[in-house]
């Protein structure tokens, strides 16, 4: 009898440690945008990103307010929320994805790894599935996600009136920098 | 020249003048100032919370653009890029007020001073809810 529950106890173990499941989390962290073309550059830039990553599957998902989207020009502001991005009406962005080469990535052991995620965007109403290359840094349960990738407003089901079409850039530059600590309940 | 062409050309000259005014102010016209702007709501931070928990639609569409000052209980204080990151009520799922860099620096003295569990009042433009309601372009009304 002492012998099974031995065994028990031995796979209770063995479970525990291969199911070290880690979650990362931030809610300040940072995503930009930027638009350039020979007539006008656009930037603006979100520090209240919320993203988390869970080890385990590798699933990955991020949360923004387009509000917080903040320009240098109050007038772009303006017209990002009124016009192009609705924020009134879709006041929320989200991305879910996965990490497709999660065996190439340890999460407890430091060092840079190439990340590759594939998920689906939410903006605007509008749901886009997109593949997204990125390097995770770990440094002592510390993560650092870094990603630059490219969206088209048209995708987004984004109507850029013909007037100001030379002043916004047919690809948007999308940078993701975030600084993950790790959850605790 | 005569006097009527002449006057002609200052109005016109004027006129022009006028215009580009009208045309380089709307393009770059600054940014509306928290310190100045007077507040929509004032409430307090539980309040707000529950009301976007309750129904978020129907907070979004009182709260969202507008400017609230909030009164709570600081629970956490954070500094990145010389931004000031309040969160008051619960560090996770509370009000999280963001004291943008051009304001943090403005607000030094009194930023520096605001400790774990003093109750202030703040106030800035509401982005709405997620993980917790989101000011940003804050300013500390009182401490």
């Amino acid at each position: 009898m002492n012998k099974y529950i031995l065994i028990f106890i031995a796979f209770l173990a063995i479970g525990s440690t291969v199911s070290a499941q880690k979650t990362f989390y931030t809610k300040s962290g940072y995503i930009g945008f930027f638009s350039t073309t020979p007539l006008e550059n656009i930037e603006a830039r979100n520090n209240q990103v919320v993203s988390f990553i869970k080890t385990d599957k590798g699933s990955l998902s991020f949360g923004l307010l387009v509000k917080s989207f903040k320009f240098k020009n109050a007038l772009m502001e303006e017209h990002f929320n009124e016009n192009y991005a609705e924020s009134d009406k879709f006041p929320k962005a989200k991305f879910k994805g996965t990490i497709t080469n999660l065996n190439e990535i340890d999460f407890d052991k430091d060092g840079v790894y190439n990340a590759e995620i594939h998920g689906k965007i939410t903006f605007h109403g509008v749901s886009k599935e997109v593949n997204v290359k990125s390097t995770l840094t770990v440094n002592e349960n510390k993560l650092k996600g870094k990603s630059t990738f490219y969206l088209k407003p048209s995708d987004f089901n984004i109507d850029i009136p013909s007037v100001v079409r030379a002043k916004i850039a047919k690809e948007i530059t999308i940078n993701v920098d975030i600084d993950y600590k790790i959850y605790k309940k | 020249m005569n006097k009527k062409v002449k006057i002609l050309m200052v109005f016109l000259i004027l006129g022009l003048l006028a215009g580009f005014g009208a045309y380089y102010y709307t393009f770059h016209k600054p940014h509306k100032n928290t310190f100045n702007l007077k507040a929509d709501y004032s409430v307090k931070a539980q309040n707000l919370f529950s009301n976007f928990e309750e129904d978020e639609d129907k907070a979004n569409t009182k709260y969202l653009g507008k400017i609230i000052e909030v009164e709570g209980k600081v629970v956490g204080i954070k500094k990145f890029s010389d931004n000031f990151e309040i969160s008051l009520m619960d560090d996770l799922e509370g009000v999280t007020c963001l004291v943008d860099s051009n304001y943090a620096v403005q607000q030094k003295a009194i930023l520096d001073k605001i400790k774990v569990d003093d109750i202030i009042k703040i106030k800035g433009q509401c982005n709405g809810y997620l993980m917790g309601v989101k000011l940003d372009r804050c300013v500390v009304v009182s401490k």
